[in-house]
């Protein structure tokens, strides 16, 4: 493998992956994603002892388990598959770029625009959902372990999110060169594999990329709240 | 023919009395013509078969096949569990709130074939010159996913009643299982109707396959991850309940508000949901959707206003010329 990045190449799959419908498409459901977290953060009182620590579902269930992987979804199957779709690969593949360099180029780009569409959102939410904190004595109610309300929250989530953009990126980039139907197969993983059977059969953890990216981002808040006793474990999912 | 040819060849004049310079064979159908009855008749039982990949190859099998085996999984584990130990695994009213991924998969997967490809090959121009009017073909092609979703809704609900029955003693039981299945097929046939036309819908602006699938996609697992947090974060969610005696137990608010009740209107399924638990009387403990209450009048008026404005926009969009 001479190159890892062919500027060429990426130039056509960003032209090709921001289309004029498809951007829309994509940027739709970051800015409701924003939207939901702005309108929280005005109507509730996020320093009240009632509240329960709306940010770590805002964040964990809709923002790294939906809004990325679908995210993911869209940009990973499309920077290969559309091309395969509309036979222009044969082009790419006739010129003297090795296939090495495609794939890396694209698994590049992908990647990019993963974490310009949903990470870049995802930490906006987190930092918005998460400032204004004073330290929070914990619900009355004892249902909900409270977010800690300051950066290391926040961090451990932006991070989770980086690294879980890449990993999709790279996963569904490689079901579209395996399958011809990628986007099937891709939901296929999302839907049945990570929401339907890891929720059943919780054994199923240890094969699903959101549940690592939880897993991470609670290990980097734990770490960091770690001389607070009482925090720590599972605030990301319902 | 080969006369003609003869002649045509030898350079002379055509003859007196034969009009005909080129007759090269061409037949006229003389058979009996279908008519628009026979086309929209042929065009559903096409688009039916093609959305469990009968007619096709293995590959189009694939996801409509693993979506009916994961939806029957339940009923079958369930049969068993009933015929050991007498406890039932899943109720009639939750199937299709359960499984809704496998319905909203399947639905990714299929509408795009049975509505995005004749815009993307262009043959829609090919139908519409036959005499088939416009709301035919979106008519013919929603009653074709209504019914190939049927089939996902309805076996799996009729496999938990075989499944139990089978089990049981005594007409009396018999038919006190009857009673609560019926209720289970009449939410199957509303999910297929609801989600089916919703997912038409979604598809038909599209020629692009794997974008109309990922539109499908978005709108139901997005909507309903949302609703669903905002029902939770609205207010209803569990909460520790103080008994006397100093134990308690963890239960969902009885009188949720106003949020919750509006959050669930965001989702197809949860709206479903919220009007079934109106319409019931009651909600299940810890249901996922708060008992709307008075408010189910707004759950009923929403659906039915959203599949009208659905079949609605549907039909206008095989009206347009630009279509073609």
């Amino acid at each position: 493998m001479a190159t890892v990045f062919n500027p060429t190449i990426a130039a056509i799959t960003l032209r090709g992956l921001l289309g004029r419908r498809r951007s829309l498409l994509i940027a739709l459901p970051p800015a409701l994603l924003l939207a939901l977290t702005i309108g929280l953060r005005v109507t509730t009182d996020i320093n009240s002892g009632r509240d329960f620590g709306w940010p770590g579902v805002v964040l964990g269930q809709i923002g790294l388990v939906t809004l990325l992987p679908l995210t993911a979804m869209i940009i990973g199957t499309s920077v290969l598959g559309t091309e395969v779709d509309d036979s222009s690969i044969l082009h790419l593949l006739a010129t003297p770029v090795s296939r090495a360099t495609v794939l890396t180029t694209k698994w590049i780009v992908a990647s990019a625009a993963t974490l310009v569409f949903a990470v870049v959102p995802i930490t906006v939410a987190a930092f918005i959902g998460t400032s204004g904190y004073v330290d929070n004595p914990g619900p009355f109610d004892m249902t909900f372990t409270p977010v800690k309300g300051d950066a290391s929250e926040a961090i451990g989530v932006i991070v989770a999110a980086a690294v879980g953009a890449v990993v999709y990126s790279a996963f569904f980039l490689f079901l579209s060169v395996v399958t011809k139907r990628s986007v099937a197969v891709t939901l296929i993983y999302i839907l049945v594999w990570e929401s339907l059977l890891t929720r059943q059969v919780s054994g199923l953890r240890l094969l699903s990329i959101g549940q690592y990216e939880l897993g991470l981002a609670d290990g980097l808040w734990d770490s960091a709240a770690a001389v607070v006793p009482g925090f720590g474990g599972g605030h990301l999912s319902f | 023919m080969s006369t003609d040819i003869a002649a045509a060849g030898s350079g002379s004049g055509p003859g007196p009395g034969s009009g005909v310079i080129h007759d090269i064979g061409y037949r006229t159908y003389s058979g009996e013509r279908v008519g628009r009855l026979g086309i929209v008749r042929s065009l559903y039982w096409h688009s039916l078969r093609s959305a469990w990949g009968l007619g096709r190859g293995p590959k189009a099998k694939v996801v409509p096949f693993l979506a009916l085996v994961i939806m029957c999984l339940p009923a079958v584990a369930n049969a068993f569990s009933v015929s050991r130990t007498g406890v039932r695994a899943i109720r009639y009213d939750e199937y299709m709130h359960q499984f809704q991924l496998v319905l909203v998969l399947y639905l990714a997967a299929v509408t795009p074939e049975l509505i995005s490809r004749d815009i993307r090959n262009r043959t829609l121009p090919l139908y519409f010159s036959r005499p088939l009017r416009r709301t035919d073909y979106p008519l013919a092609k929603v009653g074709a996913l209504i019914t190939a979703m049927l089939v996902l809704t309805a076996i799996p609900e009729l496999l938990l009643y075989i499944g139990t029955i089978g089990s049981l003693h005594g007409g009396s039981e018999v038919w006190d299982e009857t009673r609560s299945f019926l209720p289970g097929l009449e939410l199957a046939i509303v999910y297929s109707i609801v989600f089916g036309v919703l997912a038409a819908l979604l598809s038909c602006y599209t020629g692009r396959r794997a974008f109309a699938t990922g539109a499908v996609a978005v709108f139901f697992f997005g909507s309903w991850v949302v609703s669903s947090a905002m029902v939770h974060l609205t207010g209803y969610r569990e909460h520790y309940h103080h008994s006397a005696d100093g134990s308690g137990y963890f239960v969902k608010p009885d009188t949720p508000g106003i949020g919750p009740k509006i959050s669930g209107l965001l989702n197809p399924a949860n709206l479903l949901e919220g009007m079934k638990e109106w319409i019931v009387g009651r909600a299940p403990d810890n249901a996922d959707v708060p008992y709307p209450g008075s408010f189910g009048v707004v759950y009923l008026v929403v659906l039915v206003a959203v599949c009208a404005l659905a079949f609605f926009l549907l039909m206008r969009r095989y009206q347009k010329a630009s279509l073609l």
